[in-house]
């Protein structure tokens, strides 16, 4: 079920109306039987796929949480990540892996051909693995008590507004925000709804019209000239922004709705002044996720030699960029943050650059670099291969073809483009929903008005399900 | 209680404001078609109120040919029958049972309409057009036609609640069925489902007489098989779904329902495949006519009123027929609208037609003239006609135009099948005019260009108008002759048609 569907549009009211009628005590059990029946609207047998992860780590937190000594806890440890990264690699990694051997035994002339698993990549995958990952370590490290409690377990791993494309949040975070009794709010409910619009408004109207202009451009480059090309890769810096900030967006407000407070994952990245801050504030719950559970693990910054931190960083950036995908594309993409990340640290070092008041000339030009390079990131993130994306690089400064095409883009989505930069300028480490609070009445019904307007009536209507469910 | 009584005051303002911009959206977007998939709201619209008799087709209503001297719809032939009688249509290519369901529960209920006529495809029930990419399309643009306000038909485009599939899932989808839907056939029968069947085609070829594989008819043959080898399934099939769906609206809303099963190549059918193929479309036809007969909808069964000449689309699987093909389908449907309007019909579409036809599988003959039955050659049967030095004339039809009179609508539509032993056949097909007695017009037409290759059967099409000269003679002949080669004739046929 996408939250862009006339599913979701019944589901979502039907579960809050029932969320608040039920008792607090059996809530979960409502909650929980609404998650399944969300992530069952995908593919039924792939529940199988959350009930054994929840069941293993649901049983190694309370052996875990049995046992004082860290090192005797270790072997339930390494039950949960062999279950949960075994589940990712056999339905995410495994033809990734083959091929990639079958293609270097092709270089060393060795005949051999590896199977393929010809089955379809779970839904959400990566996001509730890494979710209940999260929860074995802490309770591993002592920071956490197991949850006991099967059924508010079980919740934790499969929140549907969280579930096939995170924000991934934290046991200690989102637990017992389930667990508590919330009563029916006004402010929760109309803020609730302010950030499900707003997400729906990003996700169909923005990134679904862009997607006709860039599908058009990747799919055919040779067809059209440098400037339609150029405008393609840009518009798709935006797309995928607005296509996984909208479904953050709606997966905050959705919560709201019922009194969760979920995490922000977007605050404006394309306003950040360096890669170092891109990633303070693109996918926040993958990056710190990452930062905890990869980077200080490997020794942070606090390593002897800076040859060994540079390794930390590469390899966290090549991981996180594996994360996003099966293919070398995406690990290529998490390279270029990695090189241009030691590179920034350099810059910083050996120049000493002074700092620039927010917003300054100085700033704004940094902005733009950044978003430069992220944008020249994006074309290998979006290409099917790392040849087409250097091919399509080639293509902006070389010949234009002798019948070329023209992307023939609508108005329409130029003033909403526009519209949505404007409007990520005005959220500057704001919320759109606390935002409108200072709006008078009449002002924020008439951005309801513009914002229902443009959702039912401009939504791009190409097929394209949210970008990260691929992840 | 505070808080959901400022909650339940929202959301009647926001009801309130849904209200505001469906009229809005109607009056800015919807009633000028000026937003996307709109092309359904603009088809509808043209359906006048007062219209009486409906037709709701496919391309097969408005697809005519080149030739065609009279380029009118099918429904406007049978229109032509009721003059006094107010006739519309909906006519959308690509478009099926679920396309005219939408579209006539869109119909305004102060319409007058009293009969409607559904056209009924034998190949839309077929998993190819279930799952045509066309799909998407129709149903973006039958969504905008719900009996809803436009703001929520648009919201439903705008939440995709449509089909959409890549080419590859179709393909999946599709190749599913040519494997695992069961085919009405003998358990002897060689091929267990259409993709066996297909593959045993494209490996085998269609021979052509000499034996040899003929590429055409080869890959036409595969293109009947995909397209007609099938069972319907009652219970399943979503074609039979929406016209049930049709039906039980038709009661709904006391409209005579009429079903117009239209016209398949039977013929090519037969050549390339034969019974075993023939034997699958009549079981999906009677099984059709019978369940539609049963539920009280008078089924027209058209199924092989249009023989192979007035297929348009000889390469293909198509129901777009020529001048004469639509109008006998539309004859049969205009005769079946007698029992709702006997007073109101006229005969507009008497042809007056003559009709010449020998297969030469028995000695008798409309024609005039020696048959020449010989055996070594046929394009059908055992028997075919041999025209020779010896024997130089065909056998002759022999029109007198003072029995009828012609006029320059009239047309002679000739038709046969030749095949040459040798290459570069010389022969030729002969109208002649005589008054008195005396030849006034004499024209011919060479078979070379249709023969193209030796010991293999061509057809051989030629249409012809009745000009002045020809309508000045008082009568006319029509043959083959040999000039140097032998060649034979099988099939021949001669249909004169007036206006």
């Amino acid at each position: 079920m996408l939250f862009n569907s006339l599913e979701y549009v019944l589901f979502l009211p039907l579960v809050v109306f029932l969320y608040y009628l039920t008792p607090g005590k059996y809530r979960w059990m409502l909650l929980l039987a609404a998650s399944y029946y969300f992530y069952m609207c995908w593919k039924v047998e792939y529940i199988i796929l959350i009930l054994a992860s929840t069941a293993i780590d649901y049983y190694a937190g309370i052996r875990m949480s049995r046992i004082s000594r860290k090192r005797k806890r270790r072997p339930y440890l390494i039950l949960s990540l062999v279950v949960n990264l075994g589940l990712l690699f056999s339905f995410k990694y495994f033809n990734f892996f083959t091929d990639s051997l079958n293609l270097a035994f092709e270089q060393f002339n060795i005949m051999a051909e590896l199977p393929e698993l010809k089955v379809m990549l779970p839904v959400g995958i990566s996001f509730y693995t890494f979710q209940t990952l999260s929860y074995t370590i802490e309770v591993y490290k002592g920071n956490q008590q197991a949850d006991h409690h099967l059924g508010y377990f079980a919740l934790y791993v499969s929140y549907f507004p969280q579930l096939v494309a995170g924000p991934i949040e934290r046991y200690d975070r989102l637990a017992p925000q389930l667990r508590k009794t919330t009563k029916l709010r006004y402010k929760n409910i109309s803020r609730g709804l302010r950030l499900v619009l707003y997400g729906l408004f990003i996700k169909m109207v923005i990134a679904d019209n862009l997607a006709i202009y860039v599908d058009q451009i990747y799919a055919t480059p040779e067809k059209y000239m440098s400037g339609d090309l150029l405008t393609g890769i840009f518009f798709y810096s935006f797309q995928i922004y607005a296509d996984f900030h909208g479904y953050s967006t709606i997966a905050i407000g959705t919560a709201l709705m019922m009194g969760v407070n979920l995490m922000n994952n977007f605050k404006t990245p394309y306003l950040s002044a360096n890669v170092m801050e891109f990633w303070k504030r693109w996918h926040i719950s993958l990056s710190t996720w990452f930062r905890d559970y990869v980077y200080i693990p490997l020794g942070g910054s606090r390593v002897k030699t800076k040859s060994r931190w540079w390794f930390n960083i590469m390899a966290v950036f090549l991981i996180s960029g594996l994360w996003h995908g099966a293919n070398w594309t995406f690990v290529f993409w998490g390279g270029i943050f990695g090189v241009v990340y030691l590179i920034e640290y350099l810059i910083r070092k050996l120049f000493r650059p002074s700092e620039v008041k927010k917003f300054s000339a100085g700033h704004l030009i940094r902005i733009l670099v950044n978003f430069l390079i992220v944008t020249f990131a994006w074309i290998f993130f979006r290409s099917q291969s790392i040849d087409d994306a250097f091919g399509m690089i080639k293509r902006l400064g070389g010949q234009s073809p002798d019948q070329a095409e023209s992307l023939d883009i609508k108005l329409y989505v130029w003033i909403f483009l526009g519209f949505f930069i404007l409007s990520d300028v005005l959220l500057y480490n704001k919320r759109f929903d606390k935002m409108l609070d200072k709006y008078h009445i009449i002002m924020r019904w008439i951005i309801y008005a513009i914002l229902i307007w443009a959702v039912i009536v401009y939504a791009g209507i190409a097929k394209n399900p949210f970008i990260y469910f691929q992840f | 209680m505070k808080e959901l009584k400022k909650i339940s005051i929202r959301l009647l303002v926001l009801v309130l404001l849904l209200v505001l911009l469906n009229i809005g959206y109607k009056k800015l977007y919807y009633n000028n078609y000026k937003d996307i998939n709109t092309e359904f709201v603009e088809i509808l619209d043209k359906v006048s109120p007062s219209c009486k008799v409906l037709y709701v087709g496919e391309s097969s209503n408005l697809t005519t040919r080149k030739d065609d001297t009279d380029k009118r719809w099918i429904h406007e032939f049978i229109s032509a029958c009721y003059p006094e009688i107010e006739f519309c249509d909906i006519t959308k290519p690509a478009s099926h049972a679920g396309t005219y369901y939408a579209f006539l529960r869109a119909l305004p209920a102060d319409h007058n309409i009293e009969t409607v006529i559904v056209t009924l495809n034998l190949r839309s029930f077929n998993t190819v057009w279930i799952h045509s990419q066309l799909e998407t399309n129709l149903q973006k643009n039958a969504l905008m036609i719900q009996p809803y306000p436009p703001l929520v038909n648009r919201m439903m485009l705008s939440l995709k609640t449509y089909d959409e599939y890549s080419d590859e899932e179709t393909t999946a989808m599709v190749m599913d069925d040519w494997e695992n839907d069961p085919l009405p056939v003998p358990d002897d029968f060689p091929h267990k489902n259409v993709q066996k069947w297909d593959k045993w085609i494209a490996t085998h070829g269609i021979k052509d007489s000499s034996g040899k594989k003929d590429p055409d008819k080869t890959i036409l043959a595969c293109h009947y098989v995909k397209g007609y080898a099938f069972q319907i399934d009652t219970l399943n099939n979503p074609r039979i779904k929406d016209f049930n769906k049709i039906v039980k609206l038709a009661n709904k809303r006391n409209w005579n329902l009429v079903f117009n099963l239209m016209a398949e190549n039977v013929d090519k059918a037969n050549e390339l495949l034969g019974n075993d193929l023939i034997n699958i479309m009549d079981y999906n036809v009677d099984l059709l006519v019978d369940y539609y007969s049963r539920r009280g909808v008078t089924v027209v069964n058209n199924f092989r009123n249009v023989r192979n000449d007035q297929f348009i689309n000889q390469k293909w699987t198509t129901e777009h027929y020529a001048e004469i093909g639509r109008k006998s389908v539309a004859k049969c449907v205009a005769d079946s609208l007698k029992k709702f309007y006997p007073d109101q019909y006229k005969n507009r579409l008497k042809s007056g037609n003559i009709q010449f036809f020998n297969d030469y599988e028995s000695e008798k003959s409309p024609f005039q003239g020696k048959a020449n039955r010989q055996k070594k050659y046929a394009a059908a049967g055992k028997f075919s006609s041999m025209v020779s030095l010896d024997n130089k004339y065909s056998q002759t039809a022999v029109i007198n135009n003072s029995k009828a009179n012609y006029t320059s609508n009239s047309k002679i539509m000739v038709s046969a099948k030749l095949l040459a032993p040798t290459k570069n056949c010389s022969g030729l097909f002969v109208i002649e005019g005589r008054k008195n007695g005396k030849i006034t017009d004499w024209r011919s037409f060479g078979i070379k260009e249709t023969i193209e290759s030796e010991e293999r059967w061509y057809n051989f099409n030629k249409q012809i108008t009745f000009d002045k000269k020809l309508q000045e003679a008082d009568q006319v002949k029509l043959f083959f002759m040999a000039e140097e080669d032998t060649f034979y004739l099988d099939n021949f046929k001669i249909e004169v048609f007036t206006k």
